[in-house]
């Protein structure tokens, strides 16, 4: 009877153990959401807070949380900088591009403002460039592709340029935080 | 002759012609030339606004500095490199308003997403041309973004009361 058990037991663990091994990761990475910039390789990038969890969850024990996700003294230094960079934008006066030039929106430099550390938790090379049209446009590449995102008051712009084959890919929609997020993280267009 | 073009500005055909362009620095960000210094604004009526060559670099940079604006300096592109994206540039430098060697650049038909591309092409030529005046002395020299001569971080702040110069350049 103990034999038996011994016997049963042992199949159990011999069936079981590898399956403790691959089901979890291949589980991990369907898991992941895809973000481009991760699979390329090229920038350490970083992805929206919301996802976070599930990324640390799902491959917890198998894959060591990216060092991105660790808040650190970098990203306070990095939302920091976002933060004075909005305000040198909010400084700016109509006129300032020539004549008829408009500043930033106050619509448009308020939300920034209030979504600075998201932005920077999406993407931290993302660059903001004030347009004379009081525009503001968020700029950044990831190796031959240059992501531009306009953002008007209530509107915005979102452009995908490979530079190496010159496809464009484009969508104007109204101002959608979490379609910004998404595209400042992962540069995809929904 | 494009919708977006004066009836009288002339077209330009001289392929070598550099035409002449200020950037402020808000538009230099961490000393790295933004596209969007190379693509006209709506308010510019689709016309990306240069001076033509004939004015020179450091001219240019002082005329647009003496109306009270920010420029880290001047940078160029071709007659034949904005060709080179299928857009015309016209002197039209006639229209009232405009400073003498103004010349503008025709994006009229292209959508915002377009122009943007054509910025980021242009942006790519004139850097590397490099920076026309002050000339760059160094792969390093964009980087400086603390550029003495031109930038005035006084006028940062000041407000705009000098709305009789020329539009934009």
């Amino acid at each position: 009877m103990t034999e038996t058990l011994t016997k049963t037991v042992g199949m159990v663990i011999l069936v079981a153990a590898p399956l403790t091994f691959t089901m979890p990761m291949t589980r991990a990475v369907a898991d992941v959401p895809v973000v481009q910039h991760l699979t390329e390789g090229t920038r350490s990038g970083g992805v929206p807070t919301s996802w976070w969890g599930t990324m640390v969850s799902t491959t917890a024990g198998y894959v060591p949380a990216p060092s991105f996700l660790i808040k650190g003294e970098a990203s306070n230094e990095r939302e920091a900088a976002m933060t004075r960079r909005i305000g040198d934008l909010a400084r700016l006066q109509d006129g300032w591009l020539g004549d008829g030039s408009f500043a930033p929106s106050p619509a448009v430099t308020t939300w920034l403002a209030s979504h600075a550390a998201q932005i920077c938790q999406a993407n931290e090379d993302v660059v903001l460039v004030p347009t004379g049209d009081g525009t503001v446009v968020l700029e950044w590449n990831i190796a031959a592709v240059e992501y531009t995102a306009e953002l008007g008051p209530s509107d915005m712009l979102l452009v995908i340029d490979d530079t190496a084959t010159d496809a464009l890919t484009e969508a104007s929609t109204s101002l959608d935080e979490e379609a910004l997020l998404r595209f400042l993280a992962t540069g995809l267009i929904e | 002759m494009s919708q977006g073009v004066d009836a009288d500005a002339s077209l330009l055909e001289a392929s070598d012609e550099v035409l002449l362009r200020q950037v402020h620095p808000d538009q230099f960000p961490n000393g790295v030339l933004s596209k969007v210094a190379f693509f006209p604004s709506p308010r510019d009526q689709g016309l990306l606004s240069t001076r033509r060559n004939r004015v020179g670099a450091e001219q240019a940079c002082l005329d647009w500095r003496a109306s009270s604006r920010e420029s880290v300096g001047t940078w160029g592109v071709s007659v034949g490199e904005f060709k080179g994206v299928d857009v015309a540039a016209y002197d039209d430098s006639h229209l009232p308003g405009q400073p003498a060697g103004h010349a503008s650049a025709d994006f009229t038909s292209y959508d915002r997403a377009k122009q943007v591309q054509k910025g980021r092409k242009l942006r790519e030529k004139a850097k590397a041309r490099g920076r026309l005046f002050p000339a760059d002395q160094d792969e390093t020299a964009e980087a400086d973004t603390s550029e003495p001569a031109i930038t005035d971080p006084v006028v940062r702040d000041r407000e705009s009361s000098d709305s009789d110069g020329p539009r934009t350049v």
